[in-house]
């Protein structure tokens, strides 16, 4: 029976775990090719995974005054299936706006079966479809993600999205005459 | 010097673990992989609050006062009301005070009494003594009423942003004022206080 050495010793578990490194390496990399062979687009989550929201710049929004609402609308767009879909909202400059977590700017966002049509007349929104609620009305303050809730989130489906802006009733003269300018950035993750 | 002896089982034992650990490794590295997969997408737009200004001129006699009235007698003065902001006003009410009282201000029967009027136009001003005359259409803003109050409504002010009322106050000793008003002296503040209009859909 061979008897090994110290000297052998070493060598050879340094080889096996060598061995054994490459192997897991591979079987890595055969996870990997079982990902991308499982969705052919997915080998570049780039291309596979998107979600697209147009437009990429809303109409502004001016004057408010305690008590209005602002709509816009948004149309969120699928290439493969994401399991969800969070909004964070970013603002360039401080603003009491953004920043006043009792009386800033608040958000609510609907989901319209169908587009949304312009009431004739006026400026607001209405859904000619089933409606859901998405986000019920949340303070701009903070920098929380917020989890996006009854979306298609399929692909190639389209989500027709309401933004409701408000400045609450409670705000008073200090929020007068301010302004922020709002990023709103979507983030979808991919289904399995 | 003693010679440690490995045998085959244990090398094996120690490269099976190593198998497990790397297999395992490479598990955690494909959960990673999965979790990161996202997409980010982003709008933006400009958020603006507006401005509820309110702000009298170029015209603006209230600060003028009068002298040896007598019972019956009457002062007009002229004021211009700006809505200047951004935002239109939805009402708008006076509140009267008096820094240097007397009866001419606290007797709300026989005392002053205050009553304005609007302009469609500027008021055309002669005098002194003060005295305005209309050349478009007038209407009533406040009613003739005890010239201390507060927060007392005024009608048909126009309101809207960016626009000017052209007021006339008339402040009347009534002639009902007996003796006991002779030679009494007040000074009256006004404070014209606007409130913005409803919400709106914008």
């Amino acid at each position: 029976m061979p008897i090994l050495g110290q000297n052998e010793r070493p060598g050879r578990v340094v080889a096996s775990i060598a061995v054994v490194a490459a192997a897991g390496a591979l079987i890595a990399l055969g996870l990997c090719a079982g990902f991308a062979s499982a969705s052919p687009l997915g080998r570049v989550s780039g291309s596979a995974h998107r979600i697209t929201v147009g437009p990429h710049a809303l109409a502004a929004v001016g004057a408010l005054a305690p008590g209005d609402r602002a709509e816009r609308t948004l149309e969120l767009r699928y290439r493969g299936r994401f399991a969800t879909v969070v909004l964070k909202t970013a603002t360039k400059g401080s603003s009491l706006l953004r920043s006043d977590s009792a009386d800033g700017i608040r958000l609510a966002i609907d989901r319209c079966a169908k587009r949304w049509t312009k009431r004739r007349g006026t400026k607001a929104y209405v859904c000619k479809g089933k409606r859901w609620s998405v986000v019920k009305s949340v303070s701009l303050a903070g920098k929380r993600a917020l989890k996006l809730n009854h979306l298609s989130r399929r692909a190639g489906r389209t989500d027709h999205l309401r933004l409701s802006i408000s400045l609450p009733l409670s705000a008073g003269n200090p929020l007068q005459g301010q302004t922020a300018r709002v990023v709103y950035r979507l983030t979808g993750v991919a289904a399995r | 010097m003693r010679r440690q002896i490995f045998s085959p089982g244990a090398t094996s034992n120690k490269v099976i673990a190593s198998i497990a650990l790397v297999c395992a490794a490479a598990a955690i590295a494909g959960l990673g992989t999965f979790a990161t997969f996202t997409s980010s997408t982003s709008t933006s737009h400009t958020i603006a609050s507006g401005t509820l200004s309110l702000t009298s001129g170029p015209t603006n006699r209230l600060g003028t006062g009068a002298s040896t009235i007598a019972a019956g007698d009457s002062m007009q003065r002229a004021i211009d009301l700006n809505y200047a902001g951004s935002i239109s006003f939805g009402s708008a009410t006076l509140t009267t005070s008096a820094s240097a009282s007397s009866a001419l201000d606290t007797d709300a029967t026989d005392g002053l009494h205050i009553a304005i009027d609007k302009c469609s136009v500027a008021w055309t001003e002669s005098g002194p003594p003060y005295t305005y005359t209309c050349g478009g259409s007038t209407s009533t803003v406040l009613a003739s009423s005890p010239v201390i109050g507060s927060n007392v409504a005024l009608s048909n002010l126009t309101l809207t942003a960016g626009s000017t009322d052209h007021l006339r106050v008339t402040v009347t000793l009534p002639s009902t004022a007996g003796n006991t008003f002779q030679n009494l002296s007040s000074t009256v503040g006004y404070t014209f206080t606007g409130v913005q209009r409803a919400g709106t859909s914008q």
